[in-house]
């Protein structure tokens, strides 16, 4: 199926971008909102993408399995570089329908709040990476594409695709350890301090005997 | 852990590393937005389609913006200036074909009557006047601006040559210059400016803006405009003030 849909979208068939924006707009989206954290820059990127998707149909592989990697290398590049694809396509987004104002239901926003806290906490942690290797963690651990998948989405080889995710395992393992060495620190300081003070049995004392030692990683 | 650490499957890896991040929320977009999205890039797609091919061209490359690279690394910009074998009537000095380079751009002028502008460089001050003169020397009928955010002046007319679409022709930055007389393309953090100075009609000119310029020096070459316009010139060209897009995304770029 995916092959017929590659050559109408070389042809320009407008119904089979509407079938390519139906599929995996969804996906850009939230590829998009994890890597900018934003709502509304998150949007801009899907039409962004589908318009640079649109402008670059004739470059689709005629043979091919899903374009979602193609895809999502679009929304990369746009991710990067979002004010040349906003000038480039600046006639088609001034046309855009206003951004959704704050939603009037009580419901979705708290929704949102929380959906929000969790984005930001995501984000920070994706900040500890470099950026090109953040392209490729969220590209295959957030969106579950395959090496392969990442190589095709962002043009490079499969083995820099491999190399940017062992660097990125090496530095998130680091910085988890780093952490962890730094809580267990502060905690035996606390239990130091706790045992200077007290004599015999403390009704604090026994939580720390019993308490698993093993640490988690988070 | 072991000391020597097997081939893991991808799955493998991929586990361990969702487990080092906290997972990340993304909400999907809302129906009724999706919807709307959609059926705004609809018409933008079939309005492109069907009317005017040509136009659509124009219009992306009226403005072409250099990328505002976060990692502010090299890029390189060639504008080649065409005189052909017969030549362009050499003004003082001689317009052959030859190579201006400067730390910021190279100005070339190609053998087939093409002059190519390649910026090396998009955090650089910019010397317009040396780069006027230089397009002059080359013989491209340019105008150059340092963008002015205090320009009052009104937009020139960007002219249409036309609007012949390519017809069979594939859409690339050679068959493009071929039609039109000049091309700006951005590939591989490269900005190339070919122009055809012949193809240039009279009173058509070749404006370069830069909208940086005066307001943050120092990144003069993004933002770059260019294009054609009809006479009579501006006497200035509006600036832009330099924010950097991505900055919450990528704070700090050297790595």
């Amino acid at each position: 199926m995916e092959t017929s849909i590659r050559a109408r979208i070389r042809a320009g068939d407008a119904a089979a971008y509407g079938q390519l924006f139906e599929e995996h707009a969804q996906a850009v989206h939230r590829h998009a909102l994890r890597m900018t954290g934003e709502w509304a820059v998150a949007e801009d990127v899907v039409s962004l993408t589908f318009l640079e998707a649109w402008r670059l149909r004739a470059k689709v592989e005629p043979e091919g399995e899903s374009l979602r990697p193609w895809l999502l290398g679009i929304a990369t590049n746009v991710i990067r570089n979002t004010r040349r694809a906003a000038r480039r396509h600046q006639k088609a987004l001034a046309k855009l329908p206003p951004r959704e104002s704050l939603p009037d239901i009580a419901v979705e926003l708290t929704g949102r709040i929380a959906d929000a806290e969790q984005l930001a906490a995501a984000k920070a942690a994706l900040e500890r990476l470099r950026p090109a290797e953040r392209e490729v963690f969220a590209l295959c651990v957030w969106e579950g594409l395959d090496h392969a998948a990442v190589a095709e989405a962002l043009g490079k080889p499969v083995g820099t695709v491999r190399s940017r995710l062992s660097r990125a395992r090496a530095r998130l393992r680091e910085l988890t350890e780093r952490e962890l060495a730094a809580a267990r620190k502060a905690r035996s300081a606390e239990r130091d301090l706790q045992r200077g003070r007290a004599y015999g049995q403390v009704p604090g004392d026994r939580t720390f005997a019993v308490r698993p030692s093993k640490e988690t990683i988070r | 852990m072991t000391a020597t650490p097997r081939p893991r499957s991808e799955e493998a890896e991929r586990a361990e590393l969702a487990r080092l991040l906290p997972a990340a929320a993304a909400p999907d977009l809302s129906p009724s937005r999706h919807l709307l999205l959609k059926e705004h890039l609809m018409d933008t797609v079939t309005e492109q389609h069907t009317p005017a091919p040509a136009r659509r061209r124009r219009s992306l490359a009226l403005k072409v913006a250099l990328p505002a690279l976060v990692a502010a690394g090299l890029a390189a910009v060639t504008l080649a200036a065409n005189s052909g074998p017969g030549g362009q009537p050499a003004t003082a000095g001689g317009a052959r074909p030859g190579t201006i380079s400067t730390v910021a751009y190279t100005l070339e002028s190609t053998a087939d009557d093409q002059v190519t502008l390649t910026v090396l460089e998009y955090a650089k001050t910019v010397d317009v006047e040396q780069l006027q003169r230089d397009l002059d020397r080359l013989g491209v009928p340019s105008r150059v601006y340092a963008g002015d955010p205090g320009c009052r002046a009104p937009e020139p007319n960007y002219p249409d040559n036309g609007g012949t679409p390519l017809e069979g022709a594939a859409d690339t930055p050679a068959n493009r210059v071929a039609r039109d007389g000049w091309d700006m393309e951005t590939a591989h953090n490269k900005t190339v400016l070919t122009v055809r100075p012949k193809a240039i009609r009279a009173g058509q000119q070749l404006f370069i803006n830069f909208p940086l310029a005066r307001t943050s020096p120092a990144n003069s070459f993004r933002n770059l405009h260019a294009g054609l316009m009809t006479l009579p010139a501006p006497a200035c060209m509006a600036g832009e003030e330099f924010v950097n897009p991505l900055a919450s995304l990528y704070p700090t770029p050297g790595h």
